[in-house]
């Protein structure tokens, strides 16, 4: 399976649209987003709470609460598989071993009545197709735990003697225990301590090195993605509305209203101004979004146009914005 | 999760659990009694030989004394034998109803609770319509359609019994199902079964046992019960609800053969009940210090 698929990118969606429903509205959650993630590097996902970062993340291991979401259209392919059409069984085998997961909350990612030790062989013994020995596994248990700055003796402790760091630490052991191809880093620090979160995201960095994983990096820290990424894609009402290279994003040029606002709502310390500009409002109501741009009620360069009629996206050099000021008759 | 690290799991969450049970006075007085009513359960033969229970060595209704501690029944048998041994029919019974019961309607509710969708509606509906019967009057027709008898009985209390089980394990399930390891363990590739066996089940034992702690009192007063009005355990199998039903017409003449009987089913509820309320204090996390 791997050799056929060798061209393909690690992970490439369509389209995608992600819905949560309950009794008396639908949520949309996730309207259309594409982007590719291509084997060893990594893509920033940026947006504010809700843009549906996470959500996105879920429907790309197919692990959304099936009660109540459920992927509204667009297709998911993994390494060239279409995520939304394998069957269960094989669904288990690719999670874990060629796509897997660091969750935000360390707190709450770890069964409390089982060992950390235990937590990290189960993943090595559902994906097993080496036949390792008990040994063997438990030897590996121990290189995982060390890697990520573990002591290995400490794998018979239960999550609760670990602190906040160490539990992130843990969860990033489970997440690359198989070596996976692809990982998804949903905000691997926000939970943590400053200086707590530098030595997490060093830890990434250098596993990414080693094993050449190909990372999602999923955060609303530009700081984090200035340092770790590849590629930004800034979502906003869960849509792209800017996609590019780090450097594309990160330079002064053409950008789209929300990223600008993203900047200008971070502290710098060179900048004269007293005081930050956030962006006025909140995220739309994502039962009841609003029409034409989604952006639209927020931003300061909203014209006629863009309250009614949805922009369509423009690129340039792989830059693609999605916004009425660029591209299109308003562009000229 | 090897065999050889479950020892030390066992014993250092047990070891917190028995630290808050024994500061528990009540509890430990209950633990005590109870603890004497097992070992007279399973020393009963050597306490007092079983064939007493069903020889005729006295005469009718005779007084408590020394040769026949408790007296006599009123066929003349050794009251001090039947009781002692009626210990192990009741407990047995006690137990037996509770446990089967509960496993099965946790592995229901698990399942329920875990999958959702139109299975568990169908399961839960069927569930309400069992529940929708008041117990009692499901159990009498229950035990009269199949025939009175233990074994009946035992089956009458494992159907009225699943649904409450499973409608409880369920709400501890939902509750789980949706935190962040459940997804973290799926997030590795982990099965549905071994989600719901390893992940799942484990961490919503403390309510089950909960639960189970202060049911097992509730069941054998009321195996004992059925047996009293006659639709549980027959004579002459000694068992204390049979025996304080047969003794119902001399109640006035042999007050003790009505009254140690009964005092057996209090006293075992209530150490029950007693050591329940510990274990429930003990596992309970915000009564922890």
């Amino acid at each position: 399976m791997k050799d056929t698929k060798a061209n393909a990118a690690a992970i490439d969606v369509r389209d995608l649209y992600v819905e949560y429903r309950t009794d008396d509205a639908v949520v949309r959650a996730v309207n259309g987003i594409s982007f590719r993630l291509e084997k060893g590097r990594t893509l920033g996902l940026v947006g504010e709470t809700g843009a549906g970062k996470t959500t996105t993340a879920l429907a790309l291991m197919r692990l959304l609460p099936d009660r109540v979401s459920h992927v509204a259209g667009g297709e998911i392919y993994i390494r060239g598989d279409d995520v939304m059409a394998l069957p269960d069984r094989t669904m288990n085998l690719i999670r874990g071993e060629i796509i897997s997961m660091i969750f935000q909350d360390p707190m709450t990612a770890l069964n409390p009545i089982m060992t950390v030790g235990d937590q990290i062989k189960e993943s090595l013994k559902i994906h097993n197709s080496e036949k390792r020995s008990e040994r063997e596994i438990d030897a590996r248990v121990d290189e995982v735990l060390e890697l990520v700055g573990i002591p290995a003796e400490r794998k018979k402790d239960y999550p609760l003697a670990f602190s906040g760091g160490m539990k992130q630490r843990i969860v990033i052991a489970i997440a690359l225990a198989c070596s996976p191809d692809i990982l998804i880093a949903d905000e691997p620090t926000t939970a943590l301590d400053v200086t707590i979160q530098a030595q997490v995201l060093a830890l990434i960095d250098e596993l990414k090195q080693k094993l050449g994983t190909a990372l999602l990096m999923i955060t609303h820290d530009l700081g984090i993605v200035v340092k770790t990424c590849d590629d930004v894609a800034v979502m906003y009402a869960g849509q792209i509305v800017e996609y590019g290279s780090v450097q594309q994003i990160f330079s002064p040029g053409d950008h789209h209203p929300y990223t600008e606002g993203l900047f200008g709502a971070i502290p710098n310390v060179r900048s004269k101004a007293r005081r930050l500009t956030p962006i006025e409002g909140l995220m739309p109501d994502p039962t009841a979004l609003p029409e034409g741009c989604k952006f639209s009620p927020r931003c300061p360069k909203c014209m006629e146009i863009c309250r009614t009629q949805e922009p369509a996206e423009s690129e340039r050099d792989g830059h693609r914005l999605k916004c009425h000021l660029f591209g299109g008759e308003a562009h000229e | 999760m090897s065999k050889k690290e479950m020892p030390f799991k066992k014993k250092s969450r047990g070891r917190e659990i028995w630290r808050l049970f024994r500061k528990n006075k009540p509890a430990m007085i209950g633990l005590a009694i109870f603890a004497v009513i097992l070992l007279v359960m399973i020393f009963a033969d050597v306490i007092v030989d079983e064939s007493l229970c069903y020889s005729f060595t006295g005469m009718p209704l005779e007084k408590p004394s020394a040769e026949h501690l408790f007296g006599t029944d009123n066929l003349g048998r050794d009251l001090f034998a039947r009781v002692i041994h009626g210990s192990r029919v009741s407990i047995f019974l006690g137990i037996a109803a509770t446990v089967a019961p509960l496993a099965i309607g946790a592995f229901i509710g698990a399942v329920c609770g875990y999958f959702g969708g139109w299975l568990d509606n169908v399961i839960m509906r069927l569930f309400d319509l069992i529940a929708s019967i008041p117990g009692m009057l499901l159990l009498l027709a229950m035990v009269t359609a199949m025939g009175v008898g233990m074994e009946n009985l035992l089956w009458a209390m494992i159907i009225t019994g699943v649904p409450g089980y499973a409608r409880f394990v369920r709400a501890t399930v939902i509750n789980l199902t949706d935190l962040e390891y459940i997804q973290c363990a799926r997030s590795y590739g982990t099965n549905n079964f071994i989600i719901i066996l390893r992940h799942i089940l484990p961490n919503a034992l403390g309510p089950i046992i909960i639960m189970m702690a202060s049911s097992v009192s509730g069941t054998i007063l009321a195996c004992a019960g059925f047996s009293f009005l006659g639709f549980g355990v027959q004579q002459p199998t000694a068992e204390w609800g049979a025996i304080v039903s047969a003794s119902k017409p001399f109640m006035r003449q042999a007050p003790y053969y009505t009254i140690i009987p009964g005092l057996a089913i209090v006293v075992t509820a209530m150490s029950i009940n007693l050591m329940g309320d510990g274990l429930r204090d003990a596992l309970d996390p915000r009564l922890k210090d």
